[in-house]
């Protein structure tokens, strides 16, 4: 089965929504996508009924499918194997996370309760520490880590991440969903610090119907707190102070 | 409408606030430190990225943006039916998170009670 078509803004359709109909359909082949204004192509592989990869420019996987989804208009060509079809998982296009809190808060607090002024790392003797003329890759501090085992709450989970580490009680697969989105949150941050003249935010929190999602920007990484139906951004703000961190 | 959206201004911690429909201002109170110019490129820069997310099939109703010197808090009145992106906001520029939490309490009862009115 081949087809064929543009989405625009007049089209009432999205990205996400085709694929999914092309998963519900159990049918596996590649989708082809162009973006005739930049010249930008993609492509997203559906098979075993399952986006199975993706490509866009540089990016791969989530990242990929993510910034796909922001673009438009496309035009696009389904291309079908010839193999058939095989059963598919309807849940497989979400790019959200599948951890994730789920009990809605019982009642709001007034007022976000009193954030710590400082954010003491665990008081270590000196050590001679060899010197190493190589630079080291960004990690997750001691402090972060405790901040991650200690901050989760009944309605939302703490994680973080620099450089390659990721901790916290989330999926490993939705690492990388993690990592995208506060790619694009600070990306999206962008027109909003030009117009106060600021620099980067340090911390960005958004909240939708089904989770809050928050990220602090650390050295290397962000810190993180995800929230289930029915939390907002008050329920995931609150980090250590971000100016010590 | 504007003696709600006055009590809103007023709120412990807000340092500027801003009622616009998609980048159109309807009403504002802006510090001195904003220029009208740059009010304006905020609430676009806003409402742009609220339909960024929308097309992307995650509508949102709360965002919190937390600078150096100042916080941005963003409240999104839900779409209207058959709309996927909201068009209507409340942005508030804020001193310091620990005013966010009652801000979005209040404004979310202003936006209950313009929806029952």
């Amino acid at each position: 089965m081949n087809f064929s078509g543009t989405i625009d803004e007049t089209s009432g359709m999205t990205m996400t929504r085709l694929i999914e109909r092309i998963v519900h359909t159990d049918t596996p082949g590649e989708l082809r996508l162009h973006d005739e204004a930049s010249g930008r192509r993609a492509t997203v592989a559906i098979r075993r009924g399952m986006v199975e990869d993706v490509s866009f420019g540089e990016l791969t996987g989530d990242p990929a499918l993510t910034a796909i989804s922001q673009v438009m208009p496309w035009t696009f060509e389904f291309v079908g194997d010839e193999a058939g079809a095989v059963p598919s998982h309807p849940s497989m296009v979400s790019r959200r996370p599948k951890a994730r809190a789920v009990v809605r808060p019982a009642a709001k607090p007034d007022a976000i309760s009193e954030l710590p002024l400082e954010f003491d790392a665990p008081a270590a003797a000196p050590v001679e520490v060899p010197v190493s003329t190589e630079e080291e890759p960004p990690c997750l501090t001691e402090a972060h880590r405790a901040w991650i085992a200690a901050a989760g709450t009944r309605y939302c989970i703490p994680f973080g991440a620099a450089g390659n580490e990721f901790a916290g009680e989330v999926h490993e697969d939705d690492h990388a969903y993690f990592r995208s989105d506060y790619d694009f949150l600070l990306a999206t941050a962008g027109g909003i610090a030009r117009s106060l003249g600021c620099d980067a935010p340090q911390v960005i929190a958004i909240a939708e119907a089904e989770r809050a999602t928050a990220y602090c920007t650390i050295p290397g990484g962000f810190l993180g707190m995800i929230g289930g139906a029915g939390t907002g951004v008050s329920h995931v703000i609150d980090f250590p102070g971000s100016r010590t961190i | 409408m504007n003696q709600e959206i006055e009590k809103l201004a007023a709120l412990d911690g807000v340092n500027g606030l801003f009622v616009h429909r998609g980048g159109i201002i309807k009403w504002q109170r802006r510090p001195d430190s904003l220029s009208i110019d740059n009010a304006g490129a905020l609430c676009n820069a806003v409402s742009k990225a609220f339909a960024s997310y929308a097309r992307a099939e995650r509508p949102l109703m709360e965002a919190y943006f937390e600078f150096a010197s100042q916080s941005v808090l963003v409240l999104a009145r839900n779409p209207a039916a058959g709309e996927t992106a909201p068009d209507m906001f409340l942005t508030f520029l804020l001193r310091d998170r620990p005013a966010a939490s009652v801000v979005i309490r209040h404004a979310a009862a202003y936006f209950d009670s313009e929806s029952a009115n």
